[in-house]
């Protein structure tokens, strides 16, 4: 063999580790249906608790079906792809969040000390924190701005009149959670098209 | 003149490189991720992945997930050590080419 030949062979080597290490980087998990998963959940919860008879269980009801859901499918999901350091942060931050969230609502609602400005803000900065921790993780703008969308609401929701409480908290979920979650399912499609297209 | 590195012949096989490579980005991965992505036979993967195993570059996990048996592999201590040293010295081998 050449000494040209051999430093092909070297570089070869070379490029295979590079291109080996993004392709398992790559492996990226696909989390928009949580985001229309939970969407949905919190309209059904919020037109449960108006329209339907038990308003009492609606939230209770509705959450702990959607965490029930959402912990089937993605251990099914985590299966088929490994974690990586970057998915394991994600998962970390929603976890936490998630979990937060659960103690805080059954927490103020067993207590009977709910206060609906405060109780909602409260649950809405929570959310906000979570997208904006995932956003730094992930490096990625857009999801910053459902945090900011998440604190803005929060803020107000402060300040507005109770009938203003639902309104708000509706168009929060269909814009930050069921639109989002719909936006992140366009791109992992389109992820994915163009991870068949080029092998 | 400066001897030059050796590189490890258990991780210089193309095959076994690929699969440090790749196990080096991830937790953990199964045995069907690692096919897919490296394209390689069955019986061609488990034969190099005994091979990493053997030199301890390698662990390996057996457990249900959704009760249906799984196997995971996950590099070493020592494995992410020896590809360190590997990429190291193919970095000195190559020298300027690599600029």
């Amino acid at each position: 063999m050449t000494e040209q030949e051999t430093q092909e062979e070297l570089l070869s080597r070379f490029e295979l580790v590079e291109m080996m290490l993004k392709e398992g980087r790559r492996s990226t998990e696909y989390w928009g249906w949580t985001f229309v998963l939970w969407g949905a959940a919190y309209l059904i919860a919020i037109a449960w608790s108006y329209w339907w008879r038990q308003p009492n269980l609606a939230w209770p009801v509705t959450m702990i079906t959607a965490a029930v859901l959402t912990t089937v499918v993605a251990a099914r999901k985590k299966r088929a792809k490994p974690q990586t350091p970057v998915s394991r942060a994600i998962r970390g931050i929603w976890t936490a969040v998630g979990v937060a969230i659960f103690i805080f609502c059954f927490a103020v609602g067993l207590s009977g000390h709910a206060e609906m400005h405060s109780y909602i803000a409260t649950i809405e900065i929570l959310l906000g924190v979570a997208n904006c921790a995932v956003s730094m993780v992930l490096r990625w703008r857009g999801q910053f701005f459902i945090a900011l969308l998440w604190w803005i609401s929060a803020v107000a929701t402060c300040y507005v009149g109770s009938q203003w409480i639902t309104p708000i908290l509706v168009a929060d979920t269909l814009i930050g959670l069921l639109g989002f979650g719909l936006y992140l399912m366009y791109r992992e499609r389109r992820d994915r098209r163009l991870r068949v297209q080029h092998g | 003149m400066a001897d030059l590195p050796e590189l490890d012949p258990v991780i210089h096989g193309k095959l076994r490189l690929a699969i440090l490579s790749l196990l080096s980005s991830v937790d953990d991965a199964e045995f069907t991720w690692l096919r897919d992505k490296t394209g390689a036979t069955d019986g061609n993967l488990g034969a190099h992945l005994s091979k990493l195993e053997e030199a301890g570059y390698v662990g390996v996990e057996k457990k249900f997930i959704l009760r249906k048996p799984v196997t995971l592999y996950r590099m070493t201590d020592s494995g992410r050590t020896a590809l360190a040293g590997y990429v190291r010295a193919l970095r000195t081998l190559l020298g300027t080419a690599l600029k």
